[in-house]
């Protein structure tokens, strides 16, 4: 019984590990807000703009739903997500997303990568960080998240902002 | 024997054996047969209690001082870091099956850290894996993971945080993704029962069994409902009236001698919850959609196995209370009024959902229920006046007094429809006084 207390989250750590090793890596642009969980530290909300895609079924669908969204690089370098579906798709690289609300032709989703982890005292410095890149309301080309997918499952790699990883961007910031 | 009836026992028997009243071998027998002074008992408890929180705030301590997220070790570092406090607690529990084995205080405590321990370790990999994890999954897999843990350290208190764990589970999980019961609710809850059930069998009125009892019946009031979320439209009045009745059945049948409230928790979470769904049920508002939601869509909400299932569940509470209640009416007496009425719970709560149901208006449920909330506290006074018992008429007086507030702040009935049945319960209460008067004779000033 030990061993299987000690097995779920090294399963966990492997399972991640593989993702990150030997998965593609796409940049997908982000806006924050900072909250806290009590079990897991101080962390940064994030929000994307590919969090929504047209929706050419006529099938019903139901908030927290799961389906299958298919992402490609886009041509600014960025990741899109081509399309949205119910059934596994056969090829390329897809996502496992929620349904959060739908209209006639649309769909939005909550993506599975939401939330980056920080020391409790940088996350509101990122907050702060970000608001400032989002002044004009709009997303600036230099606030994205790195995240690997493979079949289906994602990992959150680093989140970059400046153009540069958030750890880094802390460390060589002038005091 | 209450605790200072029997504190008081033992501090006269050396008295009495010192002045040659009681011999020393009737003492000796004396205590024996009503046991330890609850002063020596008190202290063991007091270490249980101690032991317990201590255990707990070391635990949740442990929890937040990593969710400091300390991003100056590399990630290999902070993985085994994750892991120290899961291998310690398992060491510790070790430790006591082999030294401690009979020790409460030190079995409850290694098991309250170890089932914190399994918690913190997954969060924490959560975290330095940057894991976005699902709520409903990480608490459904930390609850099984601890479950073993009550059975091998016998701890009672993990197994009241397993029930609130499986509630918590039930709520998490709940998404009106195709309007789903959760069923496995209750074969998590089953999953624990033996351990209740052990508990019991060895000292029924103990801490153990009525600390499990408190946190289940609770947790069963919160996860019923949850669970059946995705049933047919108001049929949580079925499921609730027949749960709550039988919670206070079972425990009338089961816990009969409780000397204490604190003893009686099936008996006062099925009261008390019981008096508060009547309550809700005497307004309109619980009833009001009931038909247009059941009629025009009744289809989709039996259409699979499952959401039949969860339907059948709530009747089957229903029907498991007029059992229990069947059981137990040929001992009925004056004194016990006050339950029997209480069993008629889910009578009252079948008929009023098949009216609402099966017809546009609403007005039968609703009198339905505000005629028994009346009757409820009616009977609680006449059983505790008829049996001597404080609490019930108490009790009585709060249903009554519940009743008739609600009513006179209820704006759906008019001015006169109140004042003249105010005026005939007046009357009847007044008429009821005299009636007893007559028969007892003058009252003593």
């Amino acid at each position: 019984m030990a061993v299987a207390q000690l097995a779920v989250p090294i399963v966990l750590i492997f399972q991640r590990a593989a993702i990150l090793r030997t998965g593609r890596a796409y940049k997908f642009r982000t806006r924050p807000v900072d909250p806290a969980d009590p079990f897991r530290g101080r962390y940064v909300q994030l929000a994307f703009d590919q969090n929504h895609a047209p929706w050419r079924s006529h099938a019903e669908l139901q908030h927290g739903q799961e389906l299958f969204a298919r992402v490609a690089d886009g041509p600014d370098g960025f990741a899109v997500i081509q399309e949205v579906q119910v059934a596994r798709p056969d090829q390329g690289d897809y996502l496992k997303v929620r349904v959060s609300w739908w209209q006639k032709n649309e769909v939005y989703f909550t993506l599975p990568f939401d939330r980056y982890y920080l020391e409790e005292t940088k996350a509101p410095k990122a907050e702060q960080t970000y608001r400032e890149n989002n002044r004009r309301n709009s997303t600036n080309g230099n606030t994205y998240a790195v995240v690997r997918i493979k079949n289906g499952d994602a990992a959150l790699a680093d989140l970059y902002v400046g153009g540069q990883p958030i750890q880094a961007y802390f460390t060589n910031r002038k005091p | 024997m209450k605790n200072k009836h029997l504190q008081w026992l033992h501090a006269e028997l050396p008295g009495l054996v010192r002045d040659g009243i009681v011999p020393a071998d009737v003492a000796e027998k004396l205590q024996q047969h009503y046991g330890p002074s609850p002063v020596h008992g008190g202290k063991k408890l007091a270490l249980l209690i101690f032991g317990i929180l201590g255990a707990a705030l070391i635990g949740s301590g442990v929890i937040l001082l990593v969710a400091h997220n300390w991003d100056d070790w590399s990630r290999p570092v902070r993985t085994a870091l994750a892991f120290v406090p899961l291998v310690a607690a398992i060491g510790l529990a070790g430790w006591v099956l082999n030294f401690r084995p009979t020790s409460a205080p030190w079995c409850e405590g290694a098991a309250t850290v170890w089932a914190l321990t399994i918690g913190a370790a997954i969060s924490l990999v959560a975290q330095i894996y940057q894991i976005h994890g699902d709520p409903a999954r990480f608490c459904l897999t930390w609850i099984l993971l601890g479950l073993p843990i009550v059975y091998i350290l016998r701890s009672s208190v993990v197994a009241s945080l397993y029930f609130i764990g499986a509630t918590t589970w039930v709520g998490c999980a709940f998404l009106p993704v195709h309007r789903a019961t959760n069923l496995f609710y209750w074969g998590l809850l089953a999953l624990a029962m033996p351990h209740l059930a052990g508990v019991w069998w060895t000292h029924r009125y103990g801490w153990r069994p009525t600390l499990i009892s408190w946190v289940l019946a609770i947790c069963l009031c919160i996860g019923t409902g949850l669970s059946l979320a995705g049933a047919l439209p108001g049929v949580w009045v079925v499921a609730y009236t027949g749960l709550l009745a039988l919670l206070y059945l079972a425990g009338r049948r089961w816990c009969p001698k409780a000397p204490t409230l604190w003893q009686r928790p099936w008996q006062t979470i099925g009261a008390a919850g019981l008096g508060i769904v009547a309550l809700v049920l005497t307004y309109r508002w619980p009833w009001q959609e009931i038909y247009s939601h059941w009629q025009s869509r009744y289809q989709v909400w039996i259409s699979g196995p499952v959401l039949i299932a969860g339907n059948l569940l709530a009747a089957l509470l229903a029907i498991a209370a007029l059992v229990a209640l069947a059981r137990e009416l040929p001992r009925v007496s004056w004194p016990d009024l006050d339950w029997m009425i209480i069993g008629l719970a889910p009578v009252c709560g079948v008929a009023g959902y098949a009216m609402a149901a099966t017809h546009e208006s609403y007005e039968f449920s609703q009198v339905l229920f505000n005629v028994y909330l009346f009757g409820l506290g009616l009977g609680a006074l006449v059983a505790g006046i008829r049996g001597n018992k404080l609490g019930s008429v108490n009790a009585g007086l709060l249903a009554l007094s519940a009743s008739i507030v609600a009513r006179f702040f209820d704006s759906d009935l008019s001015f006169l429809m109140r004042g003249l049945a105010f005026i005939l319960i007046g009357s009847g209460f007044l008429a009821t006084n005299v009636v007893l008067l007559r028969r007892k004779g003058p009252v003593a000033p």
